[in-house]
């Protein structure tokens, strides 16, 4: 799949829901190979629908999902990778989507992937994020009884006693 | 322990962790049990999160190469790798193609010292302490070398962005050629002491068994993956630092056994496979290396670098194939300031822990250790927050939790 393919493909599908594309080709300093980076921002709508699409292609690796507090917003990050598997054929693809504090709620996406359930769990303890259909809710690396979003950076983050 | 009766059977809850003699690290999993067998595990990790990634939002990246290391002392060069190559790909800074060499070689002694680190600790799980002893002596030599090339044994301080802090010497390359050599000799006879010995047959053949369809969907990476037929090797699918000029291709245990079986059985014969191509690795890279600069700074450079890092903006992925699998950096700056806004680091174990489940699903009380150590869990790398409490306690302690199970036996026993 070459990744002009895979963009093209987002833009006939999705038209006007992708809101920006942008493809970073990273060159190895030894100047003999480059590998595609592919950076979507999306509409958190479509976000589902753009995963199971990346899954027709092939079963996408998930790094993880970065998130920041972006003062009125949230903004996620999704780290994806295809192609893995073969000789230099991996390409990096990534879904970024932004999350108005007033309403928390993105998709989950654990009925494709199951193995995003410890990034998105991360996700809620950290920012607040609100994952609908997600098996398990709870915390992960935090306390479950634990008050405040460490990543957050307005009043919901981290106060009081659980500052050191 | 928790007794739970439903109409047909009785489940019991055991907490093993978070600290227990079987883990190096604190990490916490209980138990559904119903008898001897396992019937489900939840695992809950965080007892050591040190909020490293904040730490690096309030200092420039410089500064964090020294806290990026110390994310964990086993693969500390493999944060470094990942870390400065996510900063390099945000901002475009050029590495010479001398110190991407160096970069391998210093990443593949590390894979080395740390598969023959786990072999060892799979061998005392098992009960094997001679093999133990044996494993980390033959250890010591890559230390030896890695303390020679470095100044250190771990935390090398080696890698920097734009390059490495100190060459190989012309001196240095015949010892570490003697190393791969004395690793060479050594390897079979721990290929005999592994993967012939009955005993360790017995004990983790169809033990932890992890399906190709589990591994693919849990997201695992690295070592468990493979051993489960999952092809995913950062260094073949996309190649960086000097990956791109070498052979190297990812180890599965069919290249051992006709068949994959995803145990752990198959788990050793991948990372015992992965010592062997790593050491062609850094005898390959020893032969291509060019000669030229490294791409260490000096005092004026340095801060020629960091003017660079507070003008230029960007975003980059750092990614890395540690010896436990897929390590990833992502780092976000913004122009005028030389503090990133966004540093996330996600190392293997993270992507590692929910192919536990399966792992455990049927498997007996007595396995519970081999199979934690199969993945090689690397808590230091995916806990990074300290939460203290003050007035209230709330992280129960090992101490804690047995008294509380003890109070509970001794309250069902009537």
């Amino acid at each position: 799949m070459e990744p002009t393919g895979l963009v093209k493909s987002f833009q006939a599908r999705f038209g006007g829901r992708l809101r920006a594309v942008r493809t970073d080709e990273v060159r190895s300093n030894l100047g003999i190979y480059s590998y595609p980076v592919i950076w979507f921002e999306i509409d958190r709508e479509i976000l589902h629908e753009a995963v199971a699409h990346l899954i027709s292609f092939q079963f996408p690796h998930l790094a993880t999902i970065s998130g920041q507090d972006l003062g009125e917003e949230l903004e996620l990050t999704y780290h994806f990778s295809i192609g893995y598997g073969q000789r230099r054929g991996e390409q990096s693809v990534n879904f970024r989507l932004k999350v108005p504090k007033a309403d928390l709620k993105v998709r989950s996406i654990c009925d494709l992937i199951p193995g995003a359930l410890t990034a998105e769990r991360e996700k809620i303890e950290f920012l607040g994020v609100q994952f609908e259909g997600i098996p398990d809710a709870r915390n992960i690396f935090l306390p479950y009884e634990m008050k405040g979003h460490p990543w957050r950076k307005d009043e919901a983050g981290v106060k009081g006693a659980w500052l050191k | 322990m928790a007794k739970v009766t439903d109409e047909q059977r009785t489940y019991y809850t055991i907490p093993i962790g978070p600290t227990h003699p079987s883990l190096k690290e604190p990490l916490q999993f209980s138990f559904d049990l119903e008898g001897e067998r396992v019937v489900d595990v939840e695992i809950k990790p965080g007892w050591n999160h040190r909020g490293v990634e904040v730490l690096g939002m309030k200092r420039n990246p410089l500064q964090t190469l020294y806290l990026a290391e110390r994310i964990c002392g086993i693969c500390s060069v493999s944060h470094l790798i990942a870390f400065s190559r996510a900063v390099e790909n945000a901002l475009g800074i050029p590495v010479p193609p001398r110190a991407e060499y160096i970069r391998v070689i210093i990443a593949e002694l590390e894979r080395i010292h740390s598969h023959i680190l786990w072999a060892g600790v799979a061998a005392h799980e098992l009960g094997f302490d001679t093999l133990l002893h044996l494993t980390w002596r033959v250890r010591e030599q890559v230390m030896d070398i890695l303390e020679l090339l470095t100044g250190n044994r771990v935390n090398y301080a080696l890698v920097t962005i734009g390059g490495v802090r100190r060459d190989i010497t012309r001196e240095q390359e015949p010892l570490v050629r003697q190393a791969l050599r004395y690793y060479k000799d050594l390897l079979e006879m721990l290929v005999d002491a592994f993967l012939h010995d009955p005993t360790i047959e017995l004990r983790t053949r169809d033990v932890g068994v992890l399906s190709y369809k589990d591994a693919l969907e849990l997201m695992a990476v690295g070592p468990t993956a493979r051993a489960s037929g999952v092809k995913k090797d950062i260094r073949v699918d996309q190649p960086y630092l000097a990956y791109p000029a070498l052979e190297v291709s990812p180890i599965t245990p069919d290249l051992f056994r006709p068949e994959i079986h995803g145990d752990v059985y198959d788990k050793i014969i991948v990372r015992l496979l992965e010592v062997e191509q790593s050491i062609g690795l850094i005898e390959q890279a020893l032969k291509k290396m060019p000669e030229g600069e490294i791409g260490h700074a000096s005092k004026e450079e340095m801060t020629e670098l960091l003017v660079q890092i507070k003008e230029r903006e960007g975003e980059g992925i750092g990614r890395h194939e540690a010896p436990r699998g897929e390590l990833f950096h992502y780092i976000r700056f913004q122009a005028d300031s030389e503090i990133p806004i966004l540093w996330k680091v996600k190392c293997p174990t993270y992507s590692n822990l929910m192919s536990y489940r399966p792992m455990f699903q049927g498997a007996q009380i007595a396995d519970i250790p081999i199979i934690i150590a199969c993945i090689d869990p690397c808590i230091a790398c995916m806990d990074r927050v300290i939460i203290r409490r003050e007035g209230r306690e709330e992280v129960w302690t090992a101490e804690q939790l047995l008294a509380k199970s003890w109070e509970k036996t001794r309250r069902l026993k009537g």
